[in-house]
């Protein structure tokens, strides 16, 4: 092996993001919060068809936190994401989806997920209200949660999809490219609606 | 992987995980599974054809199908068995477009025909229109759906199919015997 002039890949690598760095981008590292260690998809599809509990118990222990979160963000409700969340579930176990990719089971829950939180959403809109104001009354850390309630009521002024987007994307960490089949998308295009959602998050923020 | 944000999009991307950890309730595994243990399953729609109207594709539009191939037209409304169908002119031949929840058939069994356009109700996997084995596609026609779909009262599965004529005694074979969700004329 000759010696180059050229550093090693891994340096390069460095180089490129410290300056991406003090360019003031920063890097969202999807990997870094792993929080779904999820069971081997396409075997554990097959177990919950044959109705084996234990699978289907671990499968909720891997992945109900994140159609929890994800339903959270959608409808600003306590109730109305763990009703959602739930509803994802009886559906996989009633009704075991027939999926051309059983690999997707993931995608596929957070889909089933989403949906009903949109619809749960619309019906307890009312009560979310009456819940944000809630926590911004008697949060026991008060600029914190004072934080949490003008970030709720920015998301409140944001559409159903666009919740759904940014919740799948930060509250889930799904990469672009996954989200971008979720809504049918190329990746450029899920990150540029990204954009645009974020975007419209910081402009309801500023009114506050 | 690594994807590159914005310093500020980051931020607000830490902001909404937060509030997301700090409002979503932590479940316990076994309970969740023993709340859905103790539910019977859903059978929100016991109906006639155990079919139900898709009044939120209303506004499909085929554009050409195979050998059909022609332009289509609105949807127009239609009764049958007190359920309301919405038609979908496809060259010249009105479907009523219908929810078949538990249909049993895996897409091998799928032969494209040509291609549809819709902007609006349902998402389909492309804008494919297919044929269902040898069943007439005069008669019976299949789009596929994304997961995840719902109507107002739930899952729709994997498929909604275009019928006309008697193509609703045709999908028989394809409903397990007994399904409270086939059409009646099944049983």
């Amino acid at each position: 092996m000759g010696v180059t002039d050229q550093p090693p890949l891994a340096v390069t690598r460095i180089s490129q993001t410290m300056k991406r760095l003090r360019s003031g981008e920063h890097l969202l590292d999807m990997d870094a919060t792993p929080e779904v260690s999820m069971p081997e998809p396409v075997a554990m599809l097959a177990a919950v068809r044959e109705h084996n509990q234990a699978a289907f118990t671990q499968l909720v222990a891997s992945l109900d936190g994140e159609l929890v979160r994800l339903a959270y963000v959608i409808t600003g409700s306590r109730h109305g994401a763990e009703d959602a969340a739930q509803a994802a579930w009886e559906r996989l176990w009633h009704k075991p989806p027939r999926l051309r990719e059983p690999a997707k089971l993931r995608l596929w829950l957070l889909t089933v997920c989403a949906n009903e939180a949109r619809q749960v959403g619309r019906r307890q809109r009312r009560g979310a209200q009456l819940e944000a104001k809630a926590v911004s009354a008697s949060g026991p850390k008060a600029e914190r949660a004072d934080d949490l309630a003008d970030l709720r009521v920015a998301l409140g002024c944001l559409s159903g999809p666009e919740r759904e987007l940014l919740a799948l994307r930060f509250a889930v960490g799904l990469p672009s490219a996954e989200i971008a089949e979720h809504l049918g998308l190329s990746p450029e295009g899920a990150r540029t609606r990204l954009h645009r959602v974020l975007q419209r998050l910081r402009q309801e923020l500023s009114h506050d | 992987m690594t994807e590159t944000v914005s310093s500020e999009e980051a931020i607000l991307g830490r902001r909404i995980r937060v509030y997301a950890d700090a409002g979503a309730p932590l479940r316990d595994p076994g309970v969740v599974v023993r709340a859905i243990l103790a539910k019977p399953p859903r059978h929100p729609l016991r109906m006639p054809l155990g079919l139900v109207a898709v009044a939120s594709v209303l506004l499909i539009v085929i554009v050409a199908v195979g050998s059909l191939g022609q332009v289509g037209s609105r949807p127009a409304r239609a009764h049958v068995g007190g359920i309301t169908l919405w038609g979908i002119n496809l060259g010249g031949t009105t479907y009523d477009l219908a929810v078949v929840r538990s249909i049993d058939f895996s897409a091998a069994q799928l032969t494209a025909v040509g291609k549809a356009r819709h902007d609006g109700g349902f998402r389909t996997e492309g804008s494919t229109v297919y044929r269902l084995d040898d069943v007439d596609p005069q008669l019976v026609l299949v789009l596929k759906l994304l997961p995840g779909e719902y109507d107002d009262a739930d899952s729709v599965g994997d498929y909604v199919v275009l019928v006309r004529g008697n193509g609703f005694s045709l999908l028989c074979p394809y409903f397990q015997p007994g399904d409270p969700l086939a059409p009646s004329m099944c049983d």
